[in-house]
Order: C-alpha cells, then structure tokens, then sequence
C-alpha cells in the first residue's frame, strides 16, 4: 500500500486537520448568562438611565459543585428578583441549604446595600456566596466594597470552564443527564425496510441501512420555560480526545471530531470534517435535531433521548474493517424519525 | 550552551518509550552529542536495565533533588559511546517524590553542560508525566499502531497542546508492513489522519530490538543491525537533517538466515 514511497518526513497535514488548535470563537458571541437572546455591544454606561420594570427572569440550575442563580438584567427590581428568590427557596424546602452560590447578574446595576440584603438572605438559609459574575463595573465595585466574591474577569463570551479544564466551552452550564441508566444499544443491525413507517418524504431512507435500533433513554429534563435558541457556536480545530464541547445551541465544528471527543447541543451538531466521536444533539429534549457530517463514523449518537451506534464495517477494504464504520464517504446526516436514528446522504438540494 | 530538552511520553503502557529513549539517546550520542537520558519513571525504573547499566547505579534522580548527593555523582556514563550519561530513577519511592519544578532545575542544571536531555517520560497523565514534560522544549510522542494506544496518544496530544502548548512530534513504534499489506494493521496515514501531527519517524517491529534489551545493548549500537538505521534516521531527523523515511521490506536475507540458525 504504501511504504515505496521515499517521502521525506514533512509532516502528514491536511488543511482541515491542522487548524489552530487555539479556538476561535465565531464573530458573535454566544450569550452565556443571559437567556434572552440580546446582542448589544458592551457599554458600561447603558445602565445609567436603566428602569427595571416587568417581572424579573429568575433560573436557579444545578451544576455538579455547586449551583448557579441567574437573574435577568434587563426585567424586573431588584426587591422583586430577592422575593423571587425567596420563593423559590422556600419551595425548595431545604434543597439548597448549606449550598454555594454561584451569582449571575450580567449587566444589572447594584448598590451595596442592595448586595448585602441578597447575602443576608443567603445567610439565612445557610447559604454562601461562591462567586458574583457581573458585567456592570458599579456592581462589581459594590461586591468589592462589600468584601464579596468576585469573578476576576467576566466576558459575555464563552471560554474555558476552569472547573473542568477539558470542558472546551459550556455555554449554559447545564447538565444533560440521560437518566439512571443509559440503556446499551443493540447492534443487531436490523435492516429496516425502507417506507415500512409510511415516510412521507421520499428521499429518506434512500439506499441506507437504519442504524442500530434505538431504545428510549429516560427522559432529559425538559426546560420548565419555553425553549430559547441560543446561537449557534463556531469551533475551528479538532476535538482531541477527552474534549468536550457543550453548548446550548447549535454546534458547528470546522475540524474532525476524534474518537474520544464529544459534542452536547440542546440544537443540531454539524461536523465540518470527520465525526468519529460522540454527539449528543437535542440534549434538552429537542427530537427535531440533526447531526450531519462531510465524514459520518460516530462512535455513538445521541439525539435527544435516543441514542444509537453505527454497525461496524463489512467490507473487505484492506486496513478498514477494524476502524471505519460503514462510512459512504459521502456527506451525511442524522435525525430521529418515528424513534429511530436514521442516517441519510446529506442531501443538500 | 545551552542543550535541548526533549521529553518522551505515549499515554499508554509499552509501546516503547523507554526502548526509544535508549536507542534515541544512543544514536545522539553516536553523532557526537552529549546526551543525558533521564529516567523519570520513579518507582518503576527501567531505563537503566535496557542500557545495561543496571549494576552501576549508586544515586538516583530523587537522591539528587533531595540535595543526598551532588548532580554528577548520580550520572553514570555509558563507556560504550562517548559522552551519554544516565541518570537513573529511584526504585523504593514513587511518583509522588518529586515536583515538576524540581524536575525543571535538575533538566536546567542539565541543559547547561549538555547538547541533549532526553526524558523518559512514565506511562500514564498524572503526576509522573506532568512532571516529565515540565521541563520540555520539545515533546515526542510514541504510539503503536493499535488502537487503543492510538487514543492515549490523541489525549496525551491534546494536554500537550492545551497546558504546554507544545505540539509533540511522533514516532511510530512496532510497524508491520507486512501486516500494514494485509490490511491488518493501521498504516502510517491512517495513524496520522487521526492525531494530526507531525510525524519524526518510523521504528518497524524488529525482534532485533527485544533481543538487544534483554542483553541491555541497546540496538542502536550496531549500525550494521538494519532496525538501528530507523533509530539513526530519527536522531538526524532531531539535528535537523531531512532523512527520508525507510523502505520497509521482509528481513533481509542475512536476517532469515540468522534467525534460522538462532542465537
């Protein structure tokens, strides 16, 4: 196969593979603390005039160490988001007790006299404060003033979870969580004969085995809100093994995906080279998402609470068998039809 | 002057990176450089035993550090080629003896009466490996061409890039064209489709090598042995020569005849 060659040892590059591996996040943004979705450019003196009316967006998550509590920096008093808060974890009953806090304000402005009231509250629960993330410099200055936990450097952009240094971006800090138990799939490959689940579109299923049958994982906790799209992300490099990259919206990597590296959107994942890894797309429960790739060999799929394998290669291909999985070659892409995983040529007409 | 510190890891257990740094350092040394090869595998220690210099270690690298003996009295000098010096691992303590900035001033102290520093970096991403690359310049990652070793590779490449920001250039090791024929075997560019860096050479599987570890020679000392020439031809690569890669073929006829005959 190879071997004659006398090639001197430049290095085996293509284009695609040797990008940077230092990320570059596309040219917008996406939001991390904010759940509407705003794009204003940064300015520190947008708050001044800022009249807090309407009824402020509270979201208290769950995150591994710790939890995060998310006001809206746009809606609502600030005496209205501390009674939401108070609520919330009155109902919780003692849920949240003993806890750290992670605070995010984003750009909403606050005394220190209106810090200090939520840090008593806290305290009356037994809570702490961890850290305050704010974009509004009078508010960074008010938890200064009050000796109060202070994020060094806070962005609007996404960038590394130092908590988790092989996290490549997390953009909502949420947790997909699959269930108890993910069951195995089935790699019994059965071939699933084409228009059997009356398909309305025709070129679905056009020449292309289903992939394993799929069992329905338990259920991931649907958002008690509406669903809001956040944009899409732009990863240019390749997933290394051991990476992760979550992100609440849309994925699009320029670059392979390599076994052991992963991709979890709650929107579609687009994988601009070679997928080899594990995608979870739909991870909040959205059933409509797709995955597509110029080179489809996932380890494993995951859309929604569907996950599926692709069956090994046949073929005789020399060096192949143990290592390509039943790659056409071609574009392709993943949805979930009636329960199943289907993979079909990426039809772009 | 000052020399270069070059770290060799893998990820993964035996694939050959201490058989590599032997041989490496050797043909360094061979083409007139002074080379220390250091054994950073503590507790596990090895380096010495495939350089045959087992019987001659006094102090070891955590003797150093803990300031029981002075820098030069832990080398040993290899007689059998000019200047390579090892400084051997400690067998009774573990991983945890020492620090990577301790690691660094010993490959300082080191760097500075050497051409080459050649690190042999322990399996695995904790402590001891953090340790090894430390001090590195340069970083070499070895892998077999299986896949399992293939994914500790790509992970090893990618804490490189991320903490070192360092892209470790890679030696295949334990190549089998004939297997690479058959289809039975990852061939170079499928290796390199996957880890996408820079490729320093490739070592073929030889049982030249096996054999010559056990005698604690390493290979590379023969340079009429045709595997030793794979060892060379990294080495230059490593001074900056543009060496081609080596035709592999079957064993040549004198290699089928020793082996019929048998040692």
């Amino acid at each position: 196969m190879e071997e004659a060659d006398s090639a001197t040892v430049e290095g085996h590059s293509s284009a695609l593979k040797k990008a940077d591996p230092a990320k570059r996040n596309s040219s917008t943004p996406p939001l991390e603390d904010q759940p509407k979705a705003t794009f204003e450019a940064l300015e520190e003196n947008s708050e001044e005039g800022t009249v807090y009316s309407g009824v402020p967006d509270l979201r208290i998550k769950g995150r591994g160490e710790g939890v995060i509590v998310q006001v809206s920096d746009d809606q609502g008093t600030w005496d209205e988001a501390l009674r939401l808060l108070r609520s919330h974890l009155e109902r919780a009953g003692g849920f949240f007790d003993g806890q750290e806090i992670s605070l995010s304000l984003g750009r909403r402005r606050l005394q220190t006299d209106e810090l200090s009231r939520l840090d008593q509250l806290l305290a009356g629960r037994n809570m702490s404060l961890l850290e305050i993330r704010s974009l509004n410099p009078h508010t960074r200055q008010s938890a200064r003033d009050l000796e109060l936990p202070l994020t060094v450097r806070e962005t609007p952009s996404g960038g590394r979870d130092s908590a988790d240094p092989d996290l490549v971006y997390d953009s909502a800090r949420w947790e997909v969580r699959l269930g108890e138990e993910v069951p195995h799939p089935t790699d019994d490959g059965e071939e699933q004969a084409p228009g059997s689940n009356a398909l309305s579109q025709p070129r679905i299923l056009s020449g292309r085995k289903v992939i394993a049958k799929t069992r329905r994982a338990a259920q991931v906790e649907p958002e008690e809100e509406p669903l809001v799209l956040a944009p899409s992300y732009l990863y240019r490099g390749t997933l290394r093994s051991g990476q992760v990259l979550r992100h609440a919206g849309t994925v699009i990597v320029v670059g392979d995906v390599n076994p052991g590296g992963q991709v979890i959107s709650g929107g579609d994942v687009y994988i601009w080279g070679k997928l080899r890894g594990v995608i979870h797309a739909g991870a909040m429960g959205d059933e409509s998402a797709a995955v597509g790739a110029l080179e489809f060999e996932p380890i494993q799929l995951r859309i929604a609470g569907h996950i599926a394998i692709t069956p090994k290669s046949e073929s005789n291909e020399p060096g192949r068998w143990f290592w390509k999985r039943s790659s056409s070659g071609k574009a392709e892409m993943a949805r979930l039809i009636n329960g199943q995983i289907v993979v079909d040529p990426w039809d772009l007409s | 002057m000052t020399g270069t510190v070059v770290t060799v890891t893998s990820g993964k257990g035996g694939v050959g990176k201490t058989t590599t740094t032997a041989n490496l350092g050797t043909a360094l040394a061979m083409a007139d450089q002074r080379v220390v090869v250091i054994d950073a595998d503590i507790g596990l220690r090895n380096l010495d035993i495939i350089m045959g210099l087992e019987s001659r270690v006094v102090y070891n690298l955590v003797d150093v550090i803990e300031g029981r003996c002075a820098l030069h009295q832990a080398l040993i000098r290899d007689k059998r080629v000019e200047e390579l010096y090892l400084l051997p691992a400690s067998q009774t303590r573990d991983k945890n003896a020492i620090a990577p900035d301790q690691m660094m001033t010993v490959a300082q102290e080191l760097q500075e009466m050497a051409d080459y520093v050649l690190i042999d970096s322990p399996a695995g991403i904790e402590l001891g490996f953090q340790n090894a690359v430390a001090p590195a310049s340069e970083v070499l990652t070895v892998t077999t061409p299986e896949v399992s070793a293939l994914r500790d590779a790509d992970k090893v490449i990618y804490l490189l890039e991320r903490d070192m920001g360092i892209e470790p250039r890679l030696i295949i090791n334990r190549y089998n064209p004939r297997l690479v024929r058959r289809g039975d075997m990852l061939s170079r560019h499928d290796i390199l489709d996957i880890l996408s860096v820079d490729l320093l050479g490739v070592v073929p599987d030889d049982d030249n090598i096996i054999i010559s570890t056990n005698r604690g020679r390493p290979v590379a000392l023969d340079r009429n042995v045709y595997v030793a020439r794979a060892y060379h031809n990294i080495a230059q690569r490593l001074l900056g020569y543009n060496v081609p890669l080596l035709q592999f073929q079957e064993k040549s006829w004198k290699d089928r005849m020793r082996s019929l005959f048998s040692f």
